[in-house]
């Protein structure tokens, strides 16, 4: 789609400005990360004799929500296929292009400081604006393609 | 599609729409030692929590304008143009870099939850705003009507041939108002405080509908589908070859449209799946 025609559309259709606010969900997710562990956690500590239990006891119960599901979603990362439909191996390409080798950074659970670097998460501005990719500071020498 | 790609080799994909697990992970080990550090079990805990908590929020904000002015003010200048092209593509890296991924970008945001967390644990607190719901019904409302004045008036995603704005602009922009934001903590804080009040009928209705049991099913498959969205797209675009720019072609609306139903419907379905074989059971 012609550049002007998403860029108009994602300014001045209420629907596709609604579909752009992703980033915006996510600024709920993570105010609401902050919400949940401080309302969960300050009480523990205060009345246990021992606080390092406490904090034990959370952060197992945390590893125990969270990792299972994650440490699943890598395996499927790993052996998500690429696809012959263009659209969609372009898509693979893009989001998922260094899958299985880049998945270390994924188990780090540091993939927010390399992912701006290594390019992980493409963050759509509009969703039919093209795709994009970020890359380091001086280094991106972008190259369009036609697929 | 024109697509722009970095030619750059450490630009490798992995999945990372991630990242904000990372992040949350970061903070659950964090959050708890620092509470640790300020000895819980002697008087005063919640006040210095509130305190540290304050200053998080002032550095995180104070880091944020930092990095923002360390971008060259040739490269962050708002609006985004067309990605596609270099220049574009260069001003997106540079307000990621400055706003975006880090957990000091998101200090703020992660300090402000945290305060309402424990705010949401002081009775004295509680009693004392459900003492002045209309005062926190109207700053809600300011805070919503700037959100929509900066949407229509400075909004970072421009339109062909806008022109740009100055560097302090831009700069302050993606500092206060871009995602991760003060001011965007504040209006998310404001909105969650004002639902959980029901600081008026509209909250009080909006706060019914969400807290409905309807909805719970939903509720426990989010964890799911925020993992599993992005491969279950590719999944689902892989199995009908050619229908997305058919649809495209066809009409931009419905290609917005048969993406986000194709997705919906592809990311609900592997969802369920990952919840039952693997969520559940842990």
């Amino acid at each position: 789609m012609p550049y002007d025609t998403a860029a108009r559309l994602t300014r001045r259709n209420v629907l596709v400005a609604a579909a752009s606010l992703g980033p915006l969900a996510v600024d709920c997710f993570l105010l609401l990360t902050g919400l949940l562990a401080a309302y969960q956690l300050v009480p523990a500590p205060e009345s246990s004799a021992d606080s390092w239990r406490a904090v034990l006891r959370y952060w197992r119960r945390r590893a125990l929500r969270l990792l299972p599901s994650y440490l699943a979603t890598l395996a499927v990362l790993a052996a998500l296929p690429s696809s012959p439909a263009p659209e969609a191996a372009l898509a693979h390409r893009i989001f998922m292009g260094n899958c299985p080798a880049g998945l270390w950074r994924n188990f780090t659970l540091l993939v927010n400081f390399t992912s701006p670097q290594s390019c992980g998460k493409v963050l759509d501005r509009s969703w039919s604006n093209g795709c994009r990719c970020c890359c380091r500071r001086t280094s991106c020498a972008p190259r369009s393609i036609q697929p | 599609m024109p697509v722009s790609l970095p030619s750059h080799p450490a630009c490798q994909p992995t999945g990372g729409h991630l990242w904000t697990l990372s992040l949350q992970v970061q903070f659950y080990a964090a959050l708890p030692l620092l509470l640790l550090a300020l000895r819980p079990r002697q008087p005063g805990f919640r006040a210095r929590l509130a305190w540290l908590l304050a200053a998080a929020a002032g550095a995180g904000t104070a880091w944020r304008l930092l990095l923002a002015w360390s971008e060259p003010a040739s490269v962050l200048r708002l609006p985004l143009g067309d990605l596609r092209q270099a220049a574009g593509l260069v001003t997106f890296t540079s307000l990621l870099r400055a706003t975006y991924f880090t957990p000091a970008a998101r200090l703020c945001q992660l300090a402000v939850g945290a305060a309402l967390g424990l705010l949401l644990r002081s009775h004295a607190a509680l009693s004392w705003l459900a003492r002045r719901r209309a005062c926190l019904a109207e700053a809600e409302a300011a805070l919503q009507a700037t959100y929509l004045y900066l949407f229509a008036a400075w909004n970072p995603n421009g339109v062909p041939r806008e022109a740009l704005w100055s560097p302090t602009a831009s700069r302050t922009y993606a500092a206060l108002c871009y995602y991760g934001s003060p001011y965007l903590s504040a209006l998310l804080a404001a909105t969650i405080l004002a639902l959980m009040l029901r600081c008026d009928p509209l909250h009080s209705r909006i706060a019914s509908v969400l807290s409905s049991t309807a909805l719970l099913p939903l509720a426990n498959l989010s964890f799911s589908l925020y993992l599993i969205h992005e491969p279950a797209r590719l999944w689902a675009l892989s199995l009908l070859p050619g229908a997305l720019p058919s649809a495209i072609a066809a009409s931009p609306l419905w290609g917005l449209a048969f993406l986000s139903a194709l997705t919906l419907a592809a990311a609900y379905a592997a969802a369920l799946l990952l919840h039952r074989l693997v969520e559940k059971r842990f």
